[in-house]
This record gives C-alpha cells, structure tokens and sequence, in this order.
C-alpha cells in the first residue's frame, strides 16, 4: 500500500534532559535546552506517567483506558497531547530496543500497527501480483514450515490486513 | 494560576569579586561584599537541594575566584541539582578544571564577545582575556567535560561579529553557544545608547538566530533564554500548547526562578536590586514563598498590560524580560523595552497624537 510505511517499532520515551516534580496536583518539567517551564493539565500529566518506562502510543492509550472510560474524543485529545509533548521535546521517538517486531505506519497519520515476523514477511510479498498460493509457496520456501502451518498463518495475516485497511478486498494486494 | 512552592531555578551569585574589568557591568566596582564562607554555601546548597530546585546557576562576579567553587558545585550536583557555571575562562587553569568536573557540573559556559582579541578584550576591559577565554575552553575540554559552551554578551559593539563568534566557537570544537543580550543595568545602563541593542536591530538579531539554529543543527546548539524570541521563533509559538494546565511561559524572573546574592540577599532576578529576604535571616523557601516583592512578578494580569493586553503573543511572551522592565521604568508592568511591536505601537501613537505630520 503506498501510503503505508514500514519501520521498527517507535516508542515515546521522556526527554532524558527534562526535569520534573510533582507540583501540586500537577507534574512541573523544565527543559533545561530552553529553561521552558511546563505545568502539565491533568492529561499530559497522566502521559507523562504513564510513559515512565519507554512506551509505544497505543500502549499509552491503553494504560489511560485502564484508569479513565475513554471516548473517541478523548482518544483524540490523548494522541494530539502525545505530539505537542513531543514537539516540545519533553518526549523523544526511539525504536524499541532489541524488538524484531515491524511497525506499519499510514504515512501523516497517528495509525500504526504492530506485526511479528511473520507477518512482516508476507507484508513484504503481498505487492498485488502473487496469489494467495505463491504467498504460501515463498513462506515455506523462506521458513521451516509445513504449508498447512504457511497457510494458516498467510490466511490469517490477509484478514488481518483486510480488516484494517491495508489490503484490499478483491485483492490481496496493497 | 498556581505559584511554584518552589522555586524551580535559582541564580546564584557566589561572589562579588571579579579579575575582568568589563564594559557593561559594575559589579566589579563594588568589590568584595560581605560574601558566603563555604559552611554557609554548602549549607545553602543543601537547602536547595531539599527545595527540589531543579537548575542552579552559579554564577558572580567571576565564580572561579573564590576557590570553593568546585565543592560548591558537587554540594549540588551529588543531591541531584543540575549546575551551570559560566565563567570568563581567565581563571580556569588546567587544575581548577579537573577539580571542577569532577565536581559533575552539567555545563560550563566560557563568556566569548568577540571572535578576536581586540573585540573581546576591549568589552572585558583587560588585555589577554581573549586568550584566556580560549585557554579555559581547552582546558574544560581537556578535562574531559563534554557540555562545554560559549556565551556571548550581544551589545551594539559585536551584535555584527556574531556569524564570526559562533564559526570561532565550532572551530575550537564548542558543542552549544548562548546568546544573551547586554542588560540596561550596571554601567550598560550610564552608556545605554552605546550598548544596547534598538529594537529593530535586536528583532533583526533574534530572525538571524532562529536562521543560524537552523543551519547549524548538528554542529553546535544555538540557544538563548530572550524572552521575546518568541515574536519570530516558530518552535516557541507552538510551545503555548493546549497541555499546559497553568502557563509559565515568558519571563521566569520571580515566577519560576529567584536570585541569590553574595550576601544572602534574594531578588527576583540577577539584574533586579528588589530584595525579598536574605538567607543568612530568613529560610529561602519561606522567603519565595511569602515575599511581596516577588508577587507583581507572578500575576499575569499586572504584567501584560497596555499595547502588551492586545497582543496575540501574549499568552506565550507574557510581555517580555522583567528585568529589562523594571530596569528602564522602575516597575514591571511594562511591555518589554526591547518589544519591537510595542514600540512600533507607541511610535504610532505619539504620530497620532502629533496631528500626523509626515
């Protein structure tokens, strides 16, 4: 799909450089490369905290989803605090460490999805051309695996992808 | 909004003393106060620390003449308090850098006004002060600290030499360069035609340095702390974000950040003389948290007022330096005389009120 990029795995991670302590009720972070003074509202303050270990957005979203009954909107909210976190560089992007998972990106957007190996592997074939049998065909000859194996997993990555838009629905080409 | 409990960064000027002799500051002229020993620093240090200040600057006078400053510094920085130093490098002698970076400060910046001698030493007032300027930035370097900058002092006589500082700096391997303009206080004050910047030079000056950052990315980190830089830097603009709960943009004098002084003395800023209390006397949280001096500071409403309450940046600029304010016009409740807009906006005015002669 040509607007789908692929990429390892993106995590927010706090700005090692920024300070911060709890103020109040609220969190206080200085950026010490501008000696910009945030006192974080009571979303970003719940990010920040979540984020206390490098995580990826989505993981965010659902750690607040643990806390708090989510709307779409706050959803939103949530996602567009996460940029303007980042773009006030209190938040830095690094790939995830030692992960041989793969990111799916739709280009200027904020969806993504994670993909293991395998998967990344028939992400990488599905191009239009080959059929649901060549698909097979180049996974067992790439993995140690039986066809009915290949097959159940070429099955289940193209529903995957179908639900989520990545494919389309006549073709299992992007 | 809420005031900070705390304050979240503390100027402190360890001493008077200086060995330069520099054009736009009198602190010199005063010679030795009445300044800290180290029992009372270091217990300073630990009450700082205890306050959960995050940054402290220590600053003077030129620090590096007391000859503490390096235990002062690790007091600090081994409770978990970030320390810059700046410094004008004449003093810093190989030995005195290895004691200070083992003292784990989180940068030192070497005061540099001038890509050559003749520039330099003449704002510093002693000859040999360019030489020794770079002589400090060596041996830091040498020393093995990485966070070693330049800070220059922007006045009308090297505001056109800056291109030229900043290739000298990356030249001698200077990871950051600050700029910091030349204040109307001290003897910049008497001679303030001759030093300062005008308002449209000094907008000219802040367009070049978000261009210069921009270029320079990834060979030395431009920075300033002008609170009016965010008239023209898009970076900032975007920094009045919606996840603010309460908003500490603009000038920290008082708000965020507090003054120490020799003495004890407190202020709000380095270049205030408002005094709120004195920590020989009085607990410096106790002082930041009670002292009146410090309130005309914090309220947003007393700040932006006049040509400033119209102002579509003045949630983010919250009318400019303080400092600058109070020491032009005797109050803060002024737009920053440096604001470009503000004195285009009395410009106008007083055109209007003239009957409008061309």
């Amino acid at each position: 799909m040509p607007d789908v990029e692929t990429k390892r795995v993106p995590q927010l991670a706090r700005n090692p450089n920024v300070s911060f302590r709890t103020e109040g009720n609220g969190i206080l972070l200085v950026n010490p490369a501008t000696r910009a003074v945030y006192h974080l509202n009571e979303t970003a303050a719940a990010i920040w905290e979540a984020c206390e270990k490098p995580r990826m957005t989505q993981e965010v979203v659902d750690a607040l989803a643990e806390q708090y009954e989510l709307s779409s909107a706050d959803i939103a909210a949530i996602l567009k605090t996460v940029d303007d976190m980042a773009r006030s560089s209190l938040f830095v992007i690094q790939e995830r460490a030692g992960d041989p998972d793969t990111y799916l990106h739709r280009v200027n957007t904020t969806d993504g999805w994670v993909i293991n190996p395998t998967m990344a592997f028939i992400w990488g074939v599905v191009d239009g051309s080959r059929t649901p049998d060549d698909i097979v065909r180049a996974l067992v000859a790439e993995f140690d695996v039986t066809e009915d194996v290949a097959r159940g997993a070429v099955d289940d990555a193209l529903a995957y992808f179908r639900e989520h838009g990545l494919v389309g629905e006549g073709n299992d080409g992007p | 909004m809420i005031e900070l409990q705390t304050p979240s960064l503390v100027e402190w000027l360890v001493t008077d003393r200086c060995n330069l002799r520099c054009r736009h500051c009198s602190t010199w002229r005063a010679g030795e106060q009445d300044e800290s020993t180290t029992a009372e620093a270091c217990a300073l240090a630990d009450r700082i620390a205890a306050l959960r200040v995050f940054t402290v600057i220590l600053s003077g006078g030129e620090p590096f003449i007391r000859d503490d400053v390096a235990e002062i510094c690790g007091r600090l920085s081994s409770q978990g308090v970030s320390v810059l130093i700046p410094t004008n490098g004449c003093l810093v002698t190989p030995e005195a850098a290895a004691r200070l970076v083992a003292a784990k400060p989180s940068s030192v910046q070497v005061s540099l006004d001038g890509p050559d001698a003749a520039t330099h030493d003449a704002f510093r007032g002693v000859a040999g002060a360019f030489d020794g300027a770079l002589r400090a930035v060596a041996a830091l370097q040498d020393a093995g600290l990485a966070a070693v900058g330049v800070s220059t002092t922007v006045s009308a006589l090297n505001v056109d030499k800056i291109p030229a500082i900043i290739d000298l700096a990356i030249a001698r391997g200077v990871r950051a360069l600050n700029l910091r303009l030349c204040m109307p206080c001290g003897r910049a004050r008497q001679d303030y035609a001759a030093m300062v910047l005008t308002p449209r030079r000094y907008r000219r000056l802040l367009e070049d340095f978000v261009r210069w950052r921009e270029e320079l990315r990834g060979r030395i980190d431009l920075a300033t702390v002008e609170p009016l830089l965010c008239l023209v830097d898009p970076e900032l603009s975007r920094a009045g974000a919606d996840f603010e709960g309460d908003d500490f943009s603009g000038c920290g004098a008082g708000k965020t950040g507090c003054c120490v002084w020799p003495n004890g003395d407190v202020s709000p800023c380095a270049y205030t003389d408002q005094f709120a209390g004195n920590v020989r006397r009085d607990d410096l949280g106790e002082i930041w948290r009670t002292s009146p001096v410090f309130r005309p500071y914090r309220r947003y409403a007393d700040l932006v007022q006049g040509v400033c309450a119209s102002c579509e940046h003045k949630r983010i600029c919250a009318a400019g330096c303080k400092s600058r304010t109070y020491g032009l016009y005797g109050t803060v409740s002024r737009p920053d005389p440096m604001c470009w807009l503000a004195a285009d906006h009395e410009r106008d005015a007083a055109a209007g009120e003239g009957g409008g002669d061309a």
